[in-house]
């Protein structure tokens, strides 16, 4: 089991957040984590990732997205950072569609409903023009206690 | 983004070679199934035998075929989708409305129904 500190910094555009997700699944593994738990986590980060992209930046080239990930005995904790247009905050975390009305199927708002999913907390602050996502996640107690992965 | 795309009877197989269906190249793949669509092809099987990972953009890129070919009276089924693929798709609960085929002859045998 691996700890410390990561800081990532990317030029923000979805090529780059591929980045990210494969170094992200790769240290929560390193960490403890189980290869099913570390693939969720992944998608988690991409649609964080994505959101900074699209609609923090609106897809603008040139602009930088940080992530701070730190690996600890009970858990990973992540921050990204953009200086983008902020998020409304708190906003609604609901998927709420009837699957036999295809025409009216949502085609966004999926992105934090998985975040909130995959992880077990999520939070966003902005100041002075710089906004942050926190998510974490913790380890399970028996691989705290060094008995498996999961 | 690396399509294999075909025709079986008068249903069109789109076999995605990505490892990925992410907001990288989910316009890009929506773009080229729409343009499908609107040429005409009705009956549509994606098939995501080589597809390791989705996102959200991913996604809904297939929600926006799956419209457009109800709205033109088509139908679509997906296939071959792994495990943790499929777990994705139950925690968005799209599972509920793609059309999930264990195999490629299965879900042509639905587009076809």
């Amino acid at each position: 089991m691996i700890t410390g500190k990561i800081t990532l910094i990317i030029d923000a555009d979805h090529d780059n957040v591929r980045l990210i997700a494969l170094t992200v699944n790769h240290l929560v593994r390193a960490a403890g984590f189980s290869d099913d738990t570390a693939y969720l986590m992944e998608w988690g980060i991409v649609e964080a990732a994505t959101n900074v992209v699209k609609h923090a930046y609106d897809n603008e080239s040139g602009r930088s997205l940080e992530l701070v990930m730190e690996l600890n005995q009970s858990g990973v904790m992540f921050k990204m950072i953009d200086c983008g247009r902020p998020m409304i905050w708190p906003r609604p975390v609901i998927l709420d569609f009837d699957p036999d009305d295809i025409l009216n199927l949502p085609e966004s708002g999926y992105g934090l409903y998985i975040m909130h999913h995959v992880m077990d907390s999520v939070d966003y602050t902005t100041c002075h023009g710089k906004n942050m996502l926190t998510l974490t996640k913790s380890l399970p107690e028996s691989v705290k206690n060094g008995k498996q992965t999961s | 983004m690396e399509l294999d795309i075909r025709k079986s009877g008068e249903t069109l197989i789109v076999a995605i070679n990505d490892s990925r269906l992410d907001a990288a190249v989910a316009e890009e793949f929506k773009a080229k199934l729409l343009a499908h669509i609107e040429s005409g092809e009705q009956r549509l099987v994606i098939n995501m035998k080589n597809v390791a990972f989705v996102d959200s953009t991913g996604m809904t890129a297939i929600v926006s075929v799956l419209k457009k070919l109800v709205q033109s009276g088509g139908n679509l089924a997906v296939c071959e989708v792994g495990p943790r693929l499929e777990k994705l798709f139950q925690i968005t609960k799209l599972d509920k409305v793609f059309n999930m085929c264990p195999s490629e002859e299965d879900a042509l045998n639905l587009v076809a129904g």
